[in-house]
Protein backbone atom coordinates (compact mmCIF):
# COMPACT_ATOMS: atom_id res chain seq x y z
CA UNK A 1 0.00 0.00 0.00
CA UNK A 2 1.26 3.39 -0.94
CA UNK A 3 0.88 6.15 1.61
CA UNK A 4 0.90 9.87 0.66
CA UNK A 5 4.85 11.77 1.44
CA UNK A 6 5.41 12.66 4.19
CA UNK A 7 2.26 12.27 5.97
CA UNK A 8 1.49 10.81 9.37
CA UNK A 9 -0.13 7.46 7.78
CA UNK A 10 3.57 7.00 5.89
CA UNK A 11 5.40 7.78 9.57
CA UNK A 12 3.06 5.25 10.75
CA UNK A 13 3.40 3.08 8.29
CA UNK A 14 7.39 2.91 8.57
CA UNK A 15 6.91 2.83 12.47
CA UNK A 16 5.08 -0.29 12.26
CA UNK A 17 7.35 -1.83 10.04
CA UNK A 18 10.47 -0.63 12.15
CA UNK A 19 8.85 -2.52 14.75
CA UNK A 20 7.96 -5.87 13.00
CA UNK A 21 11.82 -5.78 10.97
CA UNK A 22 14.26 -8.71 12.66
CA UNK A 23 16.62 -7.31 10.56
CA UNK A 24 16.18 -3.42 12.00
CA UNK A 25 15.69 -4.78 15.35
CA UNK A 26 19.14 -7.01 15.23
CA UNK A 27 20.73 -4.03 13.67
CA UNK A 28 19.71 -1.28 15.36
CA UNK A 29 19.41 -3.51 19.04
CA UNK A 30 21.94 -1.04 20.95
CA UNK A 31 20.38 2.15 19.17
CA UNK A 32 19.97 5.10 21.35
CA UNK A 33 18.86 8.37 19.92
CA UNK A 34 15.63 10.05 18.33
CA UNK A 35 15.96 11.73 15.11
CA UNK A 36 14.08 14.57 13.70
CA UNK A 37 14.26 14.59 9.89
CA UNK A 38 13.12 17.87 8.47
CA UNK A 39 12.10 18.01 5.30
CA UNK A 40 11.94 21.29 3.37
CA UNK A 41 9.36 22.04 0.53
CA UNK A 42 12.16 23.16 -2.27
CA UNK A 43 9.55 23.96 -4.58
CA UNK A 44 9.93 20.74 -6.30
CA UNK A 45 6.42 19.52 -5.33
CA UNK A 46 3.23 20.56 -6.20
CA UNK A 47 1.56 19.16 -3.00
CA UNK A 48 4.26 19.46 -0.54
CA UNK A 49 4.45 23.41 -0.06
CA UNK A 50 5.13 23.41 3.56
CA UNK A 51 8.10 22.22 5.25
CA UNK A 52 7.66 19.32 7.98
CA UNK A 53 9.22 17.63 10.48
CA UNK A 54 9.09 14.14 11.32
CA UNK A 55 9.91 12.68 14.69
CA UNK A 56 10.92 8.92 15.20
CA UNK A 57 11.62 7.56 18.71
CA UNK A 58 14.06 5.10 18.05
CA UNK A 59 15.44 3.00 20.99
CA UNK A 60 17.18 -0.80 21.10
CA UNK A 61 15.62 -1.34 17.91
CA UNK A 62 12.16 -0.24 18.31
CA UNK A 63 10.38 2.86 17.10
CA UNK A 64 8.32 4.03 20.35
CA UNK A 65 6.20 7.10 18.53
CA UNK A 66 6.43 9.34 16.08
CA UNK A 67 5.20 12.37 15.55
CA UNK A 68 5.27 15.03 12.51
CA UNK A 69 5.48 19.11 13.21
CA UNK A 70 5.25 21.80 10.79
CA UNK A 71 8.11 24.06 12.15
CA UNK A 72 6.37 27.23 11.04
CA UNK A 73 3.58 26.91 13.71
CA UNK A 74 5.53 24.35 16.29
CA UNK A 75 8.24 24.13 17.76
CA UNK A 76 10.17 20.93 16.92
CA UNK A 77 11.95 18.64 19.69
CA UNK A 78 15.12 18.34 20.53
CA UNK A 79 16.68 14.79 19.23
CA UNK A 80 19.72 13.36 19.51
CA UNK A 81 19.97 13.56 15.32
CA UNK A 82 18.53 15.73 13.06
CA UNK A 83 18.79 15.59 9.51
CA UNK A 84 17.67 18.04 6.77
CA UNK A 85 17.59 17.95 3.38
CA UNK A 86 15.28 19.41 0.34
CA UNK A 87 12.04 17.70 0.01
CA UNK A 88 13.72 16.25 -3.63
CA UNK A 89 16.89 14.84 -2.29
CA UNK A 90 14.69 12.92 0.87
CA UNK A 91 12.49 11.46 -2.05
CA UNK A 92 15.86 10.28 -4.32
CA UNK A 93 17.22 9.00 -0.76
CA UNK A 94 13.67 7.24 0.25
CA UNK A 95 13.20 5.34 -3.62
CA UNK A 96 17.05 4.65 -3.68
CA UNK A 97 18.20 6.70 -6.29
CA UNK A 98 20.95 8.64 -3.78
CA UNK A 99 22.79 6.65 -1.69
CA UNK A 100 22.43 8.02 2.55
CA UNK A 101 26.39 8.19 2.94
CA UNK A 102 27.03 9.77 -0.41
CA UNK A 103 23.79 12.40 0.55
CA UNK A 104 25.42 12.79 3.42
CA UNK A 105 29.06 13.60 2.45
CA UNK A 106 27.99 15.55 -0.55
CA UNK A 107 25.53 17.77 2.28
CA UNK A 108 22.68 17.01 0.10
CA UNK A 109 21.48 15.59 3.96
CA UNK A 110 22.82 17.67 6.75
CA UNK A 111 23.14 15.95 9.71
CA UNK A 112 23.14 17.41 13.24
CA UNK A 113 24.64 15.27 16.64
CA UNK A 114 27.26 13.21 17.46
CA UNK A 115 28.50 12.07 14.40
CA UNK A 116 30.91 9.48 15.86
CA UNK A 117 27.99 7.74 17.08
CA UNK A 118 26.68 7.56 13.67
CA UNK A 119 29.58 6.35 11.75
CA UNK A 120 29.89 3.95 14.71
CA UNK A 121 26.31 2.51 14.23
CA UNK A 122 26.00 3.63 10.24
CA UNK A 123 24.87 0.04 9.50
CA UNK A 124 21.70 1.09 11.83
CA UNK A 125 21.30 3.70 9.69
CA UNK A 126 21.70 2.21 6.22
CA UNK A 127 19.18 -0.50 7.77
CA UNK A 128 16.70 2.13 8.51
CA UNK A 129 16.86 3.80 4.97
CA UNK A 130 16.18 0.38 3.52
CA UNK A 131 13.13 -0.20 6.18
CA UNK A 132 12.26 3.61 5.02
CA UNK A 133 12.42 2.24 1.03
CA UNK A 134 10.42 -0.33 1.91
CA UNK A 135 6.97 1.83 3.05
CA UNK A 136 5.80 3.08 -0.56
CA UNK A 137 5.05 6.70 -1.29
CA UNK A 138 2.10 7.60 -3.31
CA UNK A 139 3.40 9.14 -6.61
CA UNK A 140 3.65 12.47 -6.56
CA UNK A 141 7.41 12.65 -7.38
CA UNK A 142 9.29 16.12 -7.80
CA UNK A 143 9.31 17.99 -10.58
CA UNK A 144 12.96 18.79 -10.29
CA UNK B 1 49.90 -0.35 -8.74
CA UNK B 2 47.37 -0.89 -6.05
CA UNK B 3 47.77 -0.65 -2.06
CA UNK B 4 45.47 -1.95 0.28
CA UNK B 5 45.46 0.42 3.61
CA UNK B 6 44.54 -0.75 7.09
CA UNK B 7 43.29 2.13 9.60
CA UNK B 8 42.69 1.44 13.01
CA UNK B 9 40.05 3.98 13.99
CA UNK B 10 41.05 5.67 17.24
CA UNK B 11 38.66 8.43 17.09
CA UNK B 12 35.68 9.38 14.90
CA UNK B 13 34.83 12.41 13.81
CA UNK B 14 32.56 14.29 15.37
CA UNK B 15 30.57 16.79 13.01
CA UNK B 16 29.49 16.05 9.78
CA UNK B 17 31.97 18.89 8.72
CA UNK B 18 34.44 17.24 10.04
CA UNK B 19 34.14 13.87 8.67
CA UNK B 20 34.00 15.58 4.90
CA UNK B 21 36.72 17.76 5.69
CA UNK B 22 38.94 15.28 6.63
CA UNK B 23 38.32 12.81 4.08
CA UNK B 24 38.49 15.86 0.61
CA UNK B 25 41.71 16.75 2.64
CA UNK B 26 43.18 13.00 1.86
CA UNK B 27 41.51 13.09 -1.48
CA UNK B 28 42.59 16.91 -2.08
CA UNK B 29 46.11 16.10 -1.70
CA UNK B 30 46.00 13.20 -3.98
CA UNK B 31 47.70 13.77 -7.04
CA UNK B 32 48.45 11.50 -10.43
CA UNK B 33 50.97 9.33 -8.12
CA UNK B 34 48.51 8.51 -5.61
CA UNK B 35 44.67 7.99 -5.61
CA UNK B 36 42.37 7.09 -2.91
CA UNK B 37 39.85 5.00 -4.69
CA UNK B 38 37.26 3.26 -2.23
CA UNK B 39 36.84 2.18 1.33
CA UNK B 40 35.47 -0.28 3.26
CA UNK B 41 34.14 0.37 6.97
CA UNK B 42 33.96 -2.14 9.59
CA UNK B 43 32.10 -0.81 12.24
CA UNK B 44 32.60 -4.04 14.65
CA UNK B 45 36.26 -3.89 14.49
CA UNK B 46 36.72 0.08 13.84
CA UNK B 47 38.83 -0.50 11.36
CA UNK B 48 38.96 1.42 7.40
CA UNK B 49 39.87 -0.74 4.47
CA UNK B 50 41.01 1.45 2.00
CA UNK B 51 42.80 0.75 -1.78
CA UNK B 52 44.77 3.25 -3.47
CA UNK B 53 46.09 3.67 -6.83
CA UNK B 54 50.03 4.91 -6.35
CA UNK B 55 52.94 4.69 -8.06
CA UNK B 56 54.39 3.44 -4.48
CA UNK B 57 53.40 3.35 -0.94
CA UNK B 58 55.37 6.90 0.27
CA UNK B 59 53.14 8.68 -2.35
CA UNK B 60 50.17 7.58 -0.85
CA UNK B 61 51.14 8.74 2.57
CA UNK B 62 51.93 12.63 1.42
CA UNK B 63 47.61 12.75 1.27
CA UNK B 64 47.70 12.11 4.87
CA UNK B 65 48.39 15.15 7.60
CA UNK B 66 49.31 14.13 11.02
CA UNK B 67 46.09 14.71 12.48
CA UNK B 68 44.44 12.43 10.34
CA UNK B 69 46.30 9.77 11.32
CA UNK B 70 46.35 10.18 14.45
CA UNK B 71 42.44 9.82 14.39
CA UNK B 72 43.06 6.62 12.23
CA UNK B 73 46.44 5.32 12.73
CA UNK B 74 47.76 3.18 9.60
CA UNK B 75 47.97 -0.66 11.10
CA UNK B 76 49.01 -2.44 8.19
CA UNK B 77 49.47 -1.36 4.38
CA UNK B 78 50.26 -3.64 1.32
CA UNK B 79 50.59 -3.86 -2.10
CA UNK B 80 47.77 -5.93 -4.11
CA UNK B 81 46.98 -7.33 -7.13
CA UNK B 82 43.10 -6.63 -8.21
CA UNK B 83 40.74 -9.35 -9.75
CA UNK B 84 37.64 -8.95 -11.03
CA UNK B 85 35.25 -11.84 -10.84
CA UNK B 86 33.63 -10.79 -14.65
CA UNK B 87 36.66 -13.11 -15.66
CA UNK B 88 35.22 -16.06 -14.47
CA UNK B 89 32.92 -15.53 -17.43
CA UNK B 90 33.54 -17.60 -20.43
CA UNK B 91 31.27 -15.06 -22.89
Amino acid sequence: MAYPFPSKEWLDALCGLLNQDARYQEVARNWEGDMVVIIEADGTSETYTATKALYLDLWHGACRSVRIYLPSSEEIPEAAFSLKAPFANIIKIFTGELDPVQAMLTRRLQVQGNMAYMLRNIPVVLDFVRCCRLVEIEESLPSG
Amino acid sequence: MHFLLVHQIQQYPTSQDEWIETWRGIQRRGSDDARWLHSFLDTQAGKLYCEWEANDFESIMKCFDPETLAMAPLEYQSEIVFFDTAWLEED
